[in-house]
């Protein structure tokens, strides 16, 4: 009597967990991008429900360059997703916040076996690994074949097409791209050696921003406006650059990165993608700055297993796939191929491309070289705003 | 005080008022049979008793911020944000509770002055007419004290509170780390590192300047267009004061980035139609010139800003008496005497109070500078301190706040800011014939 009444407590007890695993319901706060980024999360999501109905999502549109800084305020409080977007530069608030959880063993070994190694470096810090990438991007040159067919290789071609194809008159320009933005031009600090942060990008002592290097490569830039683009750079914005290059087809050439192409292929620009030009005296298109997106589970996730095992489900190449579809972006798993025919010369420029770094120090480099770039190309001296960065830069965090 | 005792009468029986002291209510109760009164008293100290660990617990946490405990998981560790704005929290709930207990003894001392006076104390009815009576003010008004208290008072503690303390990124960002006390460090900080006071400096003197200019040309926009369209020969006023309306009808931030690209030195529409003219040859530098950068915005403003004061203007001018006009007219004065002797102060002394809270809002007015100019054009300041031509202070820090998550220095900024427009806003306030005579 007394065994069968502990076997039916068994039994009951193995129902009641099973039932409980099978049946508790798991909802997951996801923060992506609205747009084409959020479409994706949210087929995802859907396919992914179908395979565990017990877990539902709930999508909220974040910007994956704000999602961090709103995990640190919203994540204590509750309010925070379980699952969130982030381009890996946001690793070391990450790691330093600690607002994620590192990736489980088989997560680990997905990334290691089936992704790029900018991607796998991309995510990780100190040797472990917290992000899930879901795409790799980086700048490179775009062209409109149309008015020039063959991509210039060298700064001195395209200075050379300026002089005969500008016509300042009629915003006629050569080339355009936004003169101030740390992004882009980081191309003129790498491009005579000069580099941001050390190798591993994690060193702020070296950060080779007032090096003599940066100093060559910036005088270089500031010698590009004489040359090609007499333009302040107060008025190259963003809304300009692009409408020169789709809009009223002026200009012949970009600076842009993957995420331009639709627009750009939409408005019927005949277009190419080459590698950024190589500055004068240099043998190879100097390093861009490469963006990995990630997925990252919270640290204040309630259901950590649950995100983690969708987070998982993102990087088989059946989801990269569809992604790289669905936002016309390059997904870093090596086992997904494209037809996009734009990818290859964004490729290539990969090749030569340098993880942004994500040390704290990046946002001295942020604030103050979007007004060094916008002054030096104005005709500041560039040692003396190069110097002042360099300040700013050691400044963070002492 | 000393006067007092002279006229009052030392009490005989000070027992009430020591159980009082002693114990909120206890007098009432025990002595002076007020029950209710003392019910209520003593309900108030056994509750904050219960609670005192609370109490020692979050006021404790407000004074340490908590300990750095690197080996708990983030979720437990101990925030210090969280931890200030709860001891905030309490220290008003204690503040209150000191008052209630001064207030409780004062009430104690009254009721037994009032007893050896009269012989008998007041029964509970006596105390509840009372209550409406007297003190319908304090009762009426505690919803709307206890709103302030929280919604206006405790952010404005826990902003100029971390001022003093050293909330930036990146060694002091709760949760995973914690935030301490630095006293005035942030203060000598922004003094010391040159770059910054001069920065700060210009950026300073740009707020007022840019909150005198826009406020007054808006005004003064405002006005002359509202007397434009009240004169009789002008035709189809209604017409024009809906083509007036416009600007102000559709969103700012919208209509300020389109003045953003129409200002464009290169690309813009403005300079483009000009050459194409020929009135120019080279293109202005609407934007990136550091003079006609902060032109452009006091201009892009006013337009923005004028329809507002002329509709307020309309309106303020067809309530001023017709028979006043007549009056004067009567007594020789022409339409110049009269819009400066009837009109102007009339006008004037209605609309004076929004005027001071238009200049208010214009030194705090983000979006004029972030959605036209960005805070450029840029010179080597700004790439030392992020200050540009025409960031104002609310937008520097703002840069500050987002790029640099330096709170601490984002925190000194306000409580600068708020010293320079506080004075500046209860001096004119005070001084503004509308609220002198607004007062019972």
């Amino acid at each position: 009597m007394k065994k069968l009444f502990s076997i039916l407590l068994a039994l009951a007890l193995m129902l009641g967990v099973t039932v409980g695993l099978a049946a508790e319901p798991v909802t997951l706060l996801v923060w992506e991008a609205d747009g084409v980024e959020g479409d994706f999360i949210k087929k995802a999501a859907e396919l992914f429900t179908e395979q565990n109905p017990h877990i539902t999502f709930n999508f909220e549109g974040v910007s994956h360059t704000d999602a961090v800084q709103k995990l640190e305020l919203d994540g204590p409080t509750g309010l925070g997703a379980d699952l969130y977007a982030a381009p890996h530069d946001k690793l070391g608030q990450i790691v330093v916040g600690q607002l994620a959880i590192p990736l489980s063993d088989t997560g680990k070994t997905v990334l290691d076996e089936q992704f790029m190694p900018a991607a796998q470096a991309g995510v990780t810090y100190d040797g472990v690994s917290y992000g899930y990438p879901t795409a790799i991007e980086t700048y490179a040159l775009f062209y409109n074949k149309d008015l020039i067919p063959e991509a210039p290789k060298t700064w001195d071609e395209v200075v050379e097409f300026a002089k005969a194809y500008n016509d300042v008159a009629s915003n006629k320009f050569a080339m355009v791209w936004e003169v101030s933005a740390p992004y882009y031009n980081y191309i003129f600090i790498s491009a005579y050696g000069a580099d941001l942060f050390g190798p591993e990008g994690t060193d702020q002592s070296k950060h080779d921003i007032n090096s003599d290097a940066a100093i060559k490569g910036l005088t270089y830039f500031q010698s590009l406006r004489e040359a090609m683009l007499p333009v302040r750079a107060e008025d190259l914005t963003y809304n300009f650059c692009s409408g020169a290059f789709s809009d009223t087809k002026t200009a012949a050439m970009y600076i842009t990165g993957p995420w331009s192409i639709d627009g750009v292929v939409k408005a019927g620009i005949n277009l190419g993608i080459a590698p950024i030009p190589m500055l004068p005296g240099t043998e190879q298109p100097p390093a861009s700055f490469s963006g990995i997106r990630a997925m990252f589970v919270s640290s204040f996730s309630e259901h950590p297993e649950e995100a983690k095992a969708f987070a998982e489900f993102l990087l088989t190449p059946e989801m990269q796939k569809l992604r790289s579809d669905m936002t016309s972006t390059i997904s870093p798993n090596v086992n997904v191929t494209s037809e996009n025919p734009y990818f290859a010369g964004i490729m290539e420029q990969a090749g030569y491309a340098k993880p942004m770094p994500s040390i704290p120090a990046m946002d001295g480099y942020w604030s103050s070289m979007g007004p060094a770039f916008n002054n030096i190309w104005n005709g500041n001296d560039v040692k003396t705003e190069l110097d002042a960065a360099a300040q700013v830069v050691e400044a963070i965090g002492k | 005080m000393a006067k007092n005792k002279l006229q009052l009468p030392p009490l005989k029986n000070k027992k009430p008022v020591w159980a009082s002291l002693g114990f909120m209510g206890l007098g009432q109760l025990l002595f002076q049979q007020q029950y209710v009164k003392g019910a209520f008293y003593t309900l108030i100290e056994l509750l904050v008793l219960i609670n005192s660990h609370h109490f020692i617990k979050a006021i404790t946490g407000l004074i340490t911020l908590g300990d750095p405990q690197p080996d708990l998981p983030i979720r437990q560790r101990p925030n210090s944000i969280f931890m200030m704005v709860e001891g905030i929290i309490f220290l008003i709930l204690l503040a209150l509770f000191i008052l209630l207990y001064i207030s409780n003894v004062r009430d104690a001392i009254k009721t037994q002055r009032n007893y050896e006076r009269t012989g008998h104390y007041p029964g509970t009815r006596a105390f509840m007419s009372s209550l409406a009576d007297t003190s319908f003010a304090v009762v009426g008004l505690s919803p709307a004290m206890l709103m302030i208290l929280f919604f206006v008072v405790l952010p404005l503690v826990f902003s100029a509170m971390l001022a003093f303390t050293n909330y930036s990124s990146p060694h002091h960002i709760p949760p995973a780390n914690t935030v301490d006390w630095v006293g005035v460090e942030n203060f000598q900080t922004l003094a010391g590192r040159s770059l910054w006071a001069g920065a700060f400096g210009r950026t300073a003197l740009w707020t007022v300047l840019w909150a005198t200019l826009a406020t007054t040309t808006c005004y003064v926009g405002g006005l002359l267009i509202a007397l434009a369209l009240i004169n009789k020969n002008i035709r189809f006023p209604n017409f024009f004061r809906v083509v007036y309306i416009l600007p102000y009808a559709v969103p700012a931030m919208l209509s300020l980035m389109v003045w953003r690209n129409l200002l464009n030195g290169q690309f813009g529409p403005i300079n483009r139609m000009l050459m194409e003219w020929g009135w120019i040859s080279q293109p202005i530098h609407w934007l990136s010139d550091f003079t006609l950068a902060r032109t452009s915005m006091v201009v892009v403003n006013l337009w923005l800003g004028f329809p507002y004061f002329m509709m307020l203007i309309t309106g303020v001018m067809t309530s001023v008496p017709k028979d006043l006009y007549e009056a004067s007219q009567i007594d020789g004065a022409n339409p110049r005497v009269q819009f400066f002797k009837i009109t102007m102060p009339l006008v004037l002394y209605q609309t004076m109070p929004l005027f001071i809270m238009s200049f208010s809002y214009n030194l705090n007015n983000f979006g004029a500078v972030y959605f036209l100019t960005g805070g450029g054009p840029t010179d080597l300041a700004t790439t030392q301190s992020g200050a540009g031509a025409t960031d104002i202070l609310m937008s520097w820090m703002y840069k500050l706040t987002l790029d640099l998550r330096q709170y601490n220095i984002a925190a000194v900024l306000s409580i600068l800011v708020f010293l320079v427009i506080a004075p500046f806003a209860i001096y004119n306030f005070s001084r503004t014939k509308a609220f002198k005579e607004g007062e019972l």
